[in-house]
């Protein structure tokens, strides 16, 4: 059988990595008009089952009304 | 409260802080604009954030969900927005607007890696509220205006290992490892045992898959081809043993 290059791939079948217990990210929009009885609302989704958001200081939805004074 | 009048709106652009119950942290904002900007608009900014009393268990895969906020996490006075028991805020005041979304979930949970989506999103006056059950996440269309939108891979997958591995990183080119099994006679098979280059990923009872470039239509005759087969076990901590095994019935 002649030469050729080895490769070796080896896996780890107990343990994971990447799995941040706080996968925290601020999304802003850009400031835009919005009208009186406009709704904004939150999303979320995930392609993972049993997925869940966590209830906690870092989960919220920041309202800021900007009113250019000068 | 508002903040205060005079400062130019790219030194405004704070953020609350992760203060508890409805304690603020707006700071004083007191300083004044220096003579580089001045003709910069000022903005007056009032802000009200909103959170969830709970954790929120997507029940489908795939599905889009309304975050089920539920209750005013903070506020300096402002009553330019109201949160519904849809979960969804109503804009009070006609204006202009920054909306922040912040998001805290496990890197990955239960699963390898995952796609998720987090957003915000706006209904028009007028419009049908959105149906909603008590005690249930509102599951929609997402046909509503995105306002922003934030595609997110989630992760946890199994620690891995390659040899050879490159040097720096990804992007650095594999120096190849050459192999040369020779003469396997029928029933045998040739071995060579590998120490991967990262310790620790695995051990005896973990997973491990090989290949040889020569192991090819180019480098042999497809019966040749066919009765060789290449496989690979750790048998010991960082050490993989690849085998070529002939399982031709002639030589």
């Amino acid at each position: 059988m002649p030469q050729g290059d080895l490769g070796v791939l080896g896996m780890n079948s107990s343990l994971t990595t990447g799995g941040s217990g706080e996968a925290r990210t601020l999304l802003s929009t850009v400031i835009s008009p919005l009208n009186a009885g406009d709704t904004v609302y939150a999303i979320f989704s995930s392609l993972g089952a049993g997925d869940f958001m966590q209830a906690t200081q870092q989960l919220y939805v920041q309202v800021e009304k900007w009113t250019q004074t000068a | 409260m508002t903040d205060s009048h005079d400062v130019p709106a790219d030194r405004r652009r704070r953020v609350l802080l992760g203060a508890s119950g409805a304690a603020l942290a707006l700071g004083a904002a007191s300083a004044r604009a220096g003579g580089g900007r001045p003709t910069s608009p000022l903005y007056a900014i009032a802000r009200l954030r909103y959170a969830m009393s709970a954790n929120a268990y997507l029940p489908t895969v795939g599905d889009t969900y309304v975050l089920p906020l539920s209750m005013l996490s903070a506020t300096d006075g402002s009553a330019d927005s109201t949160l519904n028991a849809d979960n969804t805020i109503t804009i009070n005041t006609t204006g202009m607007y920054r909306i922040l979304l912040s998001v805290d979930w496990i890197g990955a949970h239960g699963h390898d890696s995952a796609l998720r989506t987090a957003g915000l999103r706006r209904r028009p006056a007028g419009s049908q509220r959105i149906v909603t059950s008590p005690g249930v996440l509102t599951r929609i269309a997402d046909t509503d205006e995105q306002l922003a939108t934030q595609d997110l891979p989630g992760s946890a997958t199994p620690p891995t290992v390659r040899f050879p591995a490159p040097p720096d990183g990804a992007k650095t080119v594999v120096t190849p490892f050459p192999w040369t099994p020779g003469t396997i006679a029928a029933f045998s098979a040739v071995d060579v045992d590998v120490t991967m280059p990262i310790a620790g990923v695995v051990k005896p009872g973990d997973v491990a898959l090989a290949s040889l470039s020569s192991l090819s239509t180019a480098a042999m005759d497809v019966n040749a081809l066919d009765a060789l087969s290449i496989s690979a076990k750790v048998i010991a901590p960082d050490t993989v043993r690849v085998s070529v095994l002939n399982t031709s019935t002639r030589h």
